[in-house]
C-alpha cells in the first residue's frame, strides 16, 4: 500500500471509528510515518536505530549475506509489513529448514493480527497507527513472506492483469527500480530474479513489483511456493476489507468493543459511503490520494494537510534527552520497538530463529539490543 | 546466531586468513593452490545448489531448473579438476571478471544511496579500488604473482567479513 491507503485512508478510518480530527492525523500520520522510519532516518534524527520499520533500497543492498543481516531483515518486513498468517501451520514432508520460511507468509487475520491491535491497546496514538499500518498491509501483502526467500516469494512470467470483463492482459516486468510504471502498457518494475534464496531481490513481493500496493489491480499469478496453483488477487475487494477492519480495530482501542475478533469487518459504519470508496479503490490510477484526501475532507470537514515528513523532527531533535520520549517521534520509535519486540517474540517461539533471538526479560533479565531496554521503563504508555 | 555459528565463522576465517599469509609468502608455489581452492569453491557451489534443490527448490515452481544448475555446477569442477594444467591468463581473467562486476554492483549501489541521500562515499570508493584494481591486473595476464596476490586479498577481506559477522549483537528484548 503506499501514502494514499497508509495515510488519507486511514485518516478516514480514524474518524469513523470515532476519533478526533486531530487525533485522526497523528495515527494517520504515524500509519505513514511507518514507511518512512528508516535507519538512515533515525541516525540522522539520533533516534534509536532498533525502531526502524523500513529500509531503503540503498539500505538493503547494503546487507550482508549472512544470518544476522538475513534476521535483522525478517524483523522489520515481518513485524510491519508482512505480519505472519500461521506460525504453526504444517505441510507433509517438508523440511523444517523449508517451513520456517513458508511460516512467515502473510495473510490477513491471522493470531499475530490480534496481537498487534491488542498490543496498540490503551497505548500512544503512534502505536494505533502502526497496528493499522500492519493491519492494512496484512491485504495487500497477502501470499508473500517478510523474509527474503526464493522459494516462497519468486513468481514466474504467468502473471495477467484481469478485467471486469473476463479479459485479460500479459503483464510484463523491468527490473530498473527508476523506471515508472506504465499502466497503459501493462509494464511494471520488479526485481531481478536470484536464485540465491536469501538475496534481497527475493524479499516480500520485489518479485512482483508494486502490484500488490495498487488498490485497482486485479490480478492472477503463480506463487512459488502453492505448487504449480494460480492465486487471483482482488485489490478492490481486499483494500475494502482492510478500510472495514480498520474502522472496526480502531473502535475497539477507543473501547467500543470488548475484544478484538479476526473476520469482523465494520460494514455499518462505512455502509453511508461504500460506493464512494469503492470508486476510488477502483479508479485506475496509480496512486489516488486526492481522491481520499477529498473524502476525509468531506467526513470531517477539516482540511486534510498533506504528508510532510519534516513535520516532527525538529521537535524530537531539539527535545532534551529526557523529553525526547515524550515527542511524536520519540512515542513512535517505542511503539515500533515494542511491536518489533512482540513479534520476534512470537517468530522466536515458534521455533524459528529466521528473526532471530528473543528474551523474556521477567524471566531472564535485560540482554541484547541496548535500545530495547527503553521499552522496560515505558512499557505502556498513555494515550497522546 | 547461535555460539556454534560463531565459532565456526572465527575459525573459518582463521584458517582464510592463514592460508593466504601462507600462499602470499611462495606466489610462486601458491598458484597451483590457488587454482585448487577455485575449483573446489566451484565444486562446493554445485553441491550446495543439490542440498538446497533437495531440501528447498524442489518444492518451488520451476525448482527443478536448480538442479540441473547445480549438476552442472559439479559437472565442470570435476572436468577442471582433470586437467593438468591451467594457464595463468585464465585464472587472471577469471578474477578480473570477479573484480569488475562487483564494481560495476557496488557503483550502482552507491549512485542508489546517493539518490537516497543515504552514506554513499564509502561504497562508490570501494568500487573505485575495484576497478582500479581489476586495470591494473589486465597488465599482469601472465603474473603467477599477482594472480596470487590477488586472490589472497580476496581471502583476506572474506576472513576479515566473517570475523565481523561473528561478533556482532543479535540477541533482542522481550517483553510482555
Amino acid at each position: 500500500m503506499q501514502i494514499d491507503f497508509h495515510y488519507y485512508a486511514t485518516y478516514c478510518a480514524a474518524y469513523m471509528a470515532g476519533y478526533s480530527h486531530d487525533e485522526s492525523l497523528r495515527i494517520a500520520y504515524a500509519a505513514q510515518f511507518v514507511d518512512c522510519c528508516s535507519k538512515t532516518l533515525l541516525q540522522k534524527l539520533g533516534a534509536p536505530v532498533s525502531a526502524a520499520t523500513t529500509q531503503l533500497q540503498s539500505e538493503l543492498m547494503n546487507e550482508r549475506s549472512g544470518i544476522l543481516s538475513q534476521q535483522n531483515i525478517t524483523r522489520i518486513w515481518a513485524s510491519f509489513h508482512f505480519l505472519p498468517y500461521d506460525l504453526y501451520s504444517k505441510l507433509p514432508h517438508r523440511p523444517k529448514r523449508y517451513m520456517n520460511k513458508y511460516r512467515l507468509i502473510c495473510k490477513p487475520n491471522g493470531e499475530l493480527l490480534c496481537d498487534t491491535v491488542n498490543l496498540a491497546k490503551g497505548g500512544s496514538l503512534q502505536a494505533v497507527g502502526i497496528a493499522m499500518h500492519v493491519l492494512a498491509d496484512t491485504w495487500a501483502h497477502s501470499y508473500f513472506a517478510g523474509t527474503p526467500s526464493n522459494v516462497i516469494n519468486n513468481v514466474n512470467a504467468y502473471f495477467y492483469e484481469l478485467f471486469e470483463d473476463g479479459s485479460r492482459e500479459k503483464l510484463r516486468f523491468r527490473h530498473n527500480p527508476t523506471a515508472p510504471d506504465d499502466v497503459e502498457k501493462s509494464l511494471y518494475t520488479g526485481s531481478l530474479h536470484q536464485e540465491n534464496e536469501n538475496s534481497v531481490m527475493n524479499l516480500g513481493h520485489g518479485r512482483a513489483g508494486h502490484l500488490p500496493d495498487y488498490s485497482f489491480f486485479r490480478y492472477e499469478y503463480l506463487p512459488a511456493w502453492k505448487n504449480y496453483e494460480t492465486i487471483v488477487k482482488d485489490n478492490p475487494a481486499d483494500y475494502y476489507h482492510a478500510f472495514c477492519q480498520m474502522v472496526y480495530a480502531m473502535k475497539y482501542l477507543r473501547g467500543s468493543y470488548d475484544s478484538f475478533r479476526t473476520e469482523q469487518y465494520d460494514t455499518e459504519s462505512t455502509a453511508p459511503w461504500e460506493s464512494e470508496i469503492k470508486a476510488i479503490l477502483t479508479k485506475r490510477k496509480l496512486c489516488a490520494d486526492a481522491e481520499w484526501k477529498a473524502l476525509g475532507e468531506k467526513l470531517s470537514g477539516h482540511t486534510v494537510e498533506p504528508f510532510d515528513l519534516e513535520k516532527y523532527q525538529a521537535q524530537y531533535i531539539n527535545a532534551s534527552e529526557d523529553a525526547r520520549d515524550d515527542t511524536f517521534i520519540g512515542r513512535f520509535t517505542l511503539a515500533a520497538m515494542a511491536q518489533k519486540s512482540m513479534v520476534t517474540g512470537k517468530i522466536y517461539r515458534s521455533g524459528n530463529l529466521l528473526a532471530g533471538f528473543s528474551v523474556d526479560y521477567r524471566r531472564s533479565g535485560f540482554r541484547g539490543i541496548r535500545d530495547f531496554r527503553k521499552l522496560i521503563s515505558n512499557a505502556g504508555g498513555e494515550r497522546k | 546466531m547461535t555460539a556454534a555459528k560463531r565459532i565456526f565463522g572465527i575459525l573459518s576465517g582463521l584458517v582464510m586468513l592463514l592460508f593466504s599469509i601462507v600462499m602470499m609468502l611462495f606466489p610462486e608455489e601458491a598458484y597451483v593452490f590457488v587454482i585448487l581452492f577455485l575449483d573446489i569453491a566451484l565444486l562446493l557451489y554445485g553441491l550446495r545448489m543439490l542440498v538446497y534443490y533437495f531440501t528447498m527448490a524442489r518444492f518451488m515452481v520451476g525448482g527443478i531448473a536448480t538442479f540441473y544448475k547445480s549438476i552442472i555446477a559439479i559437472d565442470f569442477g570435476l572436468f577442471v579438476f582433470g586437467l593438468e594444467q591451467i594457464p595463468q591468463k585464465f585464472a587472471m581473467l577469471y578474477l578480473i571478471a570477479l573484480l569488475a562486476f562487483s564494481a560495476v554492483v557496488d557503483i550502482l549501489r552507491g549512485v542508489d544511496a546517493k539518490r537516497l541521500c543515504a552514506p554513499w562515499k564509502r561504497t562508490v570508493g570501494f568500487a573505485v579500488v575495484k576497478l582500479g584494481l581489476a586495470i591494473a591486473c589486465l597488465f599482469f595476464l601472465n603474473s603467477v604473482q599477482v594472480v596470487t596476490y590477488l586472490y589472497c586479498f580476496g581471502l583476506i577481506y572474506s576472513a576479515v567479513q566473517k570475523f565481523v559477522n561473528a561478533f556482532r549483537k543479535t540477541a533482542i528484548v522481550y517483553v510482555q
